[in-house]
């Protein structure tokens, strides 16, 4: 019967809950510290595959171009770690603090 | 009870068997030959009171198959015994602590080591339509990674 | 009796693999006469994914993400029991606040776990009300852990050397904050699962496990500390800075259902005062020390209590970057053995169909941790598959 009292209160309570794709979007709290959607930056990249050698489940990829052995990030087979984040010695890669990556399309969970 | 005093209990009673000692802050290593293993277990559950089984590791090394119960509480020890490869059976401890059953029969199933007197070494991990005889944790077995369900990294 | 005619008193009743009492995929045999359970049969397989053989083809980095997913909730129990894992491997010290912070966040994801199998019980029990409420207050222990770790579940903290990031100190005071919070509803929660008639209808005298089966049984975790058996890793094999964080051991000697939430929500309060403590004497100092790729060759057995239980990592390393062999042991996989016996009818304690969600749900199952065991009990598995005379005298 603890429960009655608790019960009647939260009558009048505002709900817990966002109605969060159609509204409230900004009220989602995303600490700073979030590891969300990578961004790579190509310019400060030099090569060295440590991300790939590191990544858990494959996502970053090295594949030959102009400039030599660069990475490409899959993102549908990103765990969001954030090891190649560590690894990496000329922090080109970041982790961002997007969260929302769902998508219909996979061309758009490629990250060069 | 200290690692040192079940050193040289172990010692004492049990003599040249029991050998390649290693000590850790609470843990206690040993090797024993597989004719003395359950006769050690049964000491030191009925003696010790290490009646708590934690696992039962087992390591494939090419000719030998490595079967270590780990026991114990506080302090574990862990009785190593090896067994060669082509014809790996070991006494089974079920009887002195009921406990190890189903790990006796999770090594039986990844690695095919035989526990005499476990009343029941069915299937415990595999599926049912796992072949007979093919044990994934043995160095042999080739690892095939599974095809991709619905497309490559690169299709969209 | 004739044969057809004791064939007719006892039915089986497959439950599962896909039911919708239960979250996760299990097969319950049971084995009945009339409403009375009288023998039960697990077989929970369904999950096996092959991580121990997964864990040898990958390097020493890898693993601590592979060994994250082994399990969802105890994420942080296992990626802890790892890393202390490889670096028992090396002869190295840790340094002392990365320690502090790896208990921080342990406790933090006890509260959480336990909170959430309280609704998931209370769920079981036909509670939904409290289902909700503890959930809402869950969250934020997850936003806490957020914050902290960068993630609400895989918390990815721990790594072979210390830990990943360092705490802030307006994130300690948000910490505080809440943690005066949720003592304060778990409280209330204890007081609700006291007095409620609901629970106690459907909790006191269900799922018996005497202590000396619980021992026999290798039971660990709460479903032991529930039958008066006072074991917790965190005190026997102190593990991190736990010699240094005083706690208590929860036991109760009700030895049911009952007795399981009451430990687990005393577990709550231990686990609050914890992160308290480890809050105000955190030292300061580096959190990480920076080790070489390739562990020597050795061996090492590490323990931590888990959410569920005590749960063993053992790994053999032969000097190159991937491991030999590597072996996991959950708790849950050591509680199962006990789950069949609390679902078995003997003298005047019964079972009823209706008491096996919560006597299951009691045990806090996790089956992707335990990812690979199908269980016949050695003795009574043949017991019934050989005469049914035999399930009888087991019945009386």
């Amino acid at each position: 019967m603890a429960m009655l009292p608790e019960v009647f209160r939260h009558i009048f309570k505002k709900r817990a809950t966002l109605m969060y794709p159609f509204r409230d979007r900004e009220k989602i709290p995303v600490p700073e510290g979030l590891r969300g959607k990578m961004s790579f930056n190509r310019e400060l990249c030099i090569g060295c595959g440590l991300c790939a050698r590191f990544c858990p489940s494959g996502a970053a990829k090295l594949v030959e171009d102009d400039k030599g052995k660069r990475p490409i990030f899959y993102i549908d087979q990103c765990l969001f770690c954030a090891q190649c984040e560590e690894v990496c010695p000329r922090k080109a890669i970041t982790l961002t603090r997007e969260f929302e990556v769902a998508g219909f399309n996979r061309s758009n969970l490629v990250v060069k | 009870m200290k690692e040192e005093e079940v050193v040289s209990k172990l010692k004492e009673v049990f003599g040249d068997k029991v050998s390649e000692f290693k000590i850790a802050p609470r843990r206690v290593y040993f090797h024993i030959p597989p004719e003395h293993y359950k006769e050690v277990v049964k000491f030191l559950a009925e003696k010790f009171g290490f009646i708590h089984i934690q696992t039962i590791t087992s390591t494939d090394f090419g000719k030998e198959i490595e079967v270590m119960p780990h026991l114990g509480r506080g302090l574990t020890v862990s009785v190593r015994t090896r067994v060669p490869k082509d014809k790996p059976v070991v006494d089974s401890i079920v009887d002195v602590m009921p406990g190890a059953s189903f790990h006796e029969r999770e090594v039986h199933d990844l690695l095919g080591v035989e526990f005499k007197g476990n009343p029941n070494l069915n299937r415990i991990l595999l599926s049912e339509d796992w072949p007979e005889g093919v044990h994934p944790l043995r160095k042999e077995s080739q690892l095939t990674p599974p095809k991709p369900i619905r497309g490559g990294v690169n299709e969209c | 009796m004739s044969v057809s005619s004791s064939y007719e008193r006892f039915f089986d009743i497959p439950i599962g693999p896909q039911h919708p009492a239960l979250k996760e995929p299990l097969f319950l045999k049971l084995i009945v006469e009339g409403e009375h359970v009288v023998a039960a049969d697990v077989d929970v397989s369904y999950t096996h994914r092959g991580i121990e053989r997964a864990m040898q083809e990958r390097n020493y980095v890898q693993n601590i993400y592979l060994a994250e997913r082994i399990c969802g909730i105890c994420n942080v129990a296992h990626t802890l029991c790892y890393c202390q894992n490889v670096e028992g491997l090396y002869d190295v010290e840790i340094p002392s606040r990365a320690l502090y912070i790896r208990v921080l966040v342990e406790e933090l994801a006890r509260i959480h776990s336990h909170l959430l199998w309280l609704g998931v019980a209370a769920h079981e029990i036909g509670f939904d009300t409290l289902f909700m409420y503890v959930w809402r207050d869950r969250e934020i222990v997850m936003d806490l852990i957020e914050e902290v770790t960068g993630n609400r579940v895989t918390s990815a903290i721990n790594t072979i050397g210390g830990v990943r990031r360092d705490v802030k100190p307006e994130t300690c005071d948000k910490c505080l904050k809440a943690m005066d919070y949720i003592e304060e509803r778990t409280k209330y929660y204890k007081r609700v699962c006291k007095t409620d008639p609901t629970i106690a209808a459907r909790c006191v005298g269900v799922g018996i496990l005497k202590p000396d089966e619980a021992v026999r049984l290798c039971a660990v975790g709460p479903t032991l500390r529930a039958s008066n058996v006072k074991y917790d890793v965190r005190a026997d094999d102190p593990y991190a800075v736990h010699d240094e964080v005083p706690f208590n051991v929860i036991v109760y000697d009700t030895n049911d259902s009952f007795g399981r939430i009451l430990v687990r929500i005393d577990e709550i309060f231990e686990s609050i005062n914890m992160v308290r403590y480890c809050i105000k004497h955190m030292p300061s100092g580096p959190v990480r020390a920076r080790l070489r790729l390739n562990p020597p060759v050795g061996e090492h057995l590490s323990r931590v209590e888990a959410p569920r239980g005590e749960l063993v990592h053992y790994v053999k390393s032969n000097g190159s970057e991937k491991p030999e062999r590597y072996k996991v042991r959950t708790p849950t996989f050591e509680n199962l053995s006990a789950l069949c016996e609390m679902l078995t009818s003997k003298g005047n304690y019964v079972v009823n169909i209706a008491d096996v969600p919560v006597v299951f749900a009691s045990i806090d199952p996790c089956l992707s941790c335990t990812s690979r065991v199908a269980i016949l009990d050695s003795e009574r598995g043949k017991i019934w598959i050989g005469s049914l005379e035999e399930l009888k005298r087991l019945k009386r």
